[in-house]
């Protein structure tokens, strides 16, 4: 069971936030200042920290960036109520892994704190994705699904990509306009829906098995068997 | 009558003319004081020099023809009519007087050689000589002064003129100062109250202009002009916080109404979800236009200026069409872009891709049918990114109106969105000081016109 840290002074967020983490199946610590946070965070070792921006005593990016002078790895999950481009690019430079402005939603963040727990196991570069029988060769820039090849844009192979990187993970809208196109803000469209459905039907038309499915209200997911 | 109020003395026009009676009263006493020695003070040294000068003739009488000689010369000076203010006395060695025009030696002449003042009456006058007194070699004793009373009279003459004029110097430099802190305080005294009232809620108070042109007319037009832009703003906010709470109430009360109606707990499982899942989905709309609120303060606070970089207008043309086309194309429209890389600009990456992506959703939202076409085209001072569709375009009279916040043309609200995307796209625009314009023949062409050396 991975465990998690939460550092966040609002007690109902906390609140909700490890109920909704324990539901997920994870084992959760909370502590709600900076001060408590960046003692739990050196005595013990968790598998994901999730930090809220502004806390009493010590703000958030300074318990992340201390941990980082001192060489721990930790992934972070940065929470905050400043949402505006630029604060989002601060918090990453202080040490975060990934950031999510407040309010936000339960999916979404339990979709990106997946994706950073399984991105800390994941090895050198590799060349060839694999998703049950789908195959991506990243150097001559194919994909086959069992043997047939198709073929993509090079924006769908990019998208596809960043899916089988996430796969069996959910992965939101939000998240595939950041890892994608690099769009770092909510367009408020669904843009997003046209171009997984025309994925959609280049990667399952022809198999009874669709692997790219829509996960209600939350995103999107692979799913290799 | 002055009305003398305590608050007058503690003005700094009261203080500053008090100063400048000080200066003035200080150089007055300067220049009297310089006047006094230059004249009276000059007076005594010319009368002392000729007593001086009138002893030593005496004297030299005396060694040319001894003490005969110089009675017969003494005798001859006070026989003269000419005799004036001078006194003379020869005594023995006694203090018995030999020879004169004073009845006796004063007392004040205690040694000889020596210079004195001393009073004697004579008739109903009192004068005050200067003397000086010698001793002559048989032993007698010369006394010869001035009578110094026109000297001593016009120095008090001078002392009284001098305390005169420091006195009115200074009476004049007081009233002077007071009436001239009253009438500024009086002006001031208007600017404050028509602050004082403008505070208590009158934005539309303006301060008088007297028409005289002077300081204080400057200052109330500068003044009303910062009113005139205060009230305006406070117009346009009290304008986006009305439409806010109106855009805000409907889908409030629908997600209110809706959740009472899931509490009753009628309907089956797949019903209430449906209503649980249609709630969230409305909070999302309203969470979403605080975001487009909070990115239009983010771009007309200017914050972000420090993270522009240049940037090649085409790439980011080229980002938003490649997420819109297929979209386009589901719709039937052709997304077209025009233009080649070069056009460098400094610019907030994030930004500028936000404020195209609204332009271009709008585009593909209410064009039916034609095309939507991104463009990017420069010279060497001028780089444009424009937007244009087949669409049913803005009227021209509306075209000013649109970029007000929340305010959509549609006027029956029915089209998704917030009314916030274009007021957003002008915000961005100012950030990067470029010009947004529209125009559009057949449908609306938005144009983003950025003034910088194109690098």
């Amino acid at each position: 069971m991975p465990r998690i840290l939460i550092i966040e002074d609002d007690p109902e967020l906390a609140a909700n936030l490890t109920a909704g983490l324990k539901d997920a199946g994870y084992a959760v610590v909370h502590a709600a200042d900076g001060e408590a946070g960046l003692t739990l965070a050196q005595k013990d070792k968790f598998d994901a920290m999730i930090v809220d921006r502004m806390l009493p005593k010590c703000d958030g990016l300074s318990v992340i960036s201390t941990l980082r002078q001192k060489g721990d790895q930790t992934p972070v999950l940065i929470l905050s109520a400043l949402d505006q481009v630029d604060d989002r690019v601060t918090g990453l430079r202080a040490g975060g892994d990934d950031y999510l402005p407040k309010p936000y939603a339960l999916v979404e963040l339990l979709a990106r704190l997946e994706a950073l727990l399984r991105r800390k196991g994941a090895g050198a570069a590799e060349t060839r994705l694999r998703a049950g029988d789908l195959e991506m060769d990243l150097l001559t820039r194919t994909v086959t699904r069992a043997g047939k090849e198709i073929d993509l844009q090079p924006r769908e192979f990019t998208l596809l990509e960043y899916l089988i990187r996430h796969a069996d993970q959910v992965v939101t809208r939000t998240m595939l306009l950041e890892g994608v196109w690099d769009f770092h803000f909510d367009p408020q469209t669904n843009v997003i829906d046209v171009h997984i459905s025309r994925l959609r039907q280049k990667i399952d038309k022809g198999f009874p098995h669709a692997m790219l499915q829509t996960v209600r209200g939350a995103g999107y997911m692979i799913k290799a068997n | 009558m002055l009305h003398l109020s305590p608050r007058l003395f503690r003005t700094s026009t009261f203080r500053l003319s008090l100063l400048y009676v000080l200066i003035f009263g200080v150089s007055m006493i300067a220049v009297l004081g310089f006047v006094y020695f230059a004249t009276a003070g000059n007076m005594l040294r010319i009368t002392d020099e000729s007593i001086q000068r009138e002893m030593d003739d005496l004297q030299t009488e005396y060694h040319r023809g001894g003490a005969r000689r110089l009675q017969n010369v003494i005798q001859a000076r006070l026989k003269d009519d000419q005799v004036g203010g001078w006194v003379y006395l020869l005594v023995d060695n006694a203090y018995r007087p030999v020879l004169g025009n004073i009845p006796d030696w004063p007392v004040e002449a205690t040694e000889a050689d020596h210079w004195l003042r001393f009073v004697i009456p004579r008739g109903a006058h009192q004068y005050t000589m200067r003397a000086l007194t010698a001793s002559m070699p048989n032993g007698q004793l010369l006394l010869v002064g001035m009578d110094i009373r026109p000297a001593e009279k016009f120095t008090s003459t001078m002392i009284q003129a001098a305390l005169w004029g420091a006195a009115i110097t200074l009476a004049l430099g007081i009233c002077g100062g007071y009436l001239m802190s009253r009438n500024m305080l009086r002006r001031l005294d208007v600017l404050n109250r028509g602050a004082e009232r403008i505070m208590r809620g009158n934005l539309s108070h303006r301060m008088p202009v007297v028409g005289s042109g002077d300081e204080f007319d400057r200052l109330a037009e500068t003044l009303n002009s910062m009113l005139q832009e205060i009230e305006r703003l406070v117009a346009s906010i009290r304008a986006v916080t009305t439409n806010l709470a109106h855009d805000l109430r409907s889908p409030l009360t629908r997600i209110k109404s809706r959740l009472e109606l899931v509490l009753t707990g009628r309907g089956d499982a797949e019903q209430l979800r449906h209503e649980i899942d249609y709630t969230i989905r409305e909070s999302d709309q309203l969470l979403a236009t605080f975001n487009a609120l909070l990115s239009i303060a983010e771009a007309e606070g200017g914050a972000a200026r420090a993270n522009m970089k240049p940037l090649d207008l085409f790439e980011v043309a080229e980002d938003v069409a490649d997420l819109y086309r297929p979209m386009a194309e589901d719709k039937g429209l052709n997304l077209e872009l025009h233009g080649e890389g070069g056009a460098v600009v400094t610019a907030h990456r994030q930004l500028l891709l936000q404020a195209l992506l609204n332009l271009v959703d709008n585009a593909v939202k209410y064009t039916d049918a034609g095309r939507v076409t991104i463009a990017v085209s420069h010279d060497a001072h001028h780089a444009v990114i424009s937007v244009a569709d087949t669409g049913p375009g803005i009227a021209p009279e509306d075209r000013a109106r649109v970029l007000e916040q929340f305010v959509r043309l549609d006027l029956a609200r029915t089209t998704r969105g917030n009314g916030l995307g274009l007021s957003l796209v002008a915000a961005i625009a100012r950030l990067h000081g470029a010009e947004l314009v529209f125009g559009g023949e057949n449908g609306l062409e938005v144009k983003i016109i950025f003034t910088q050396k194109i690098i």
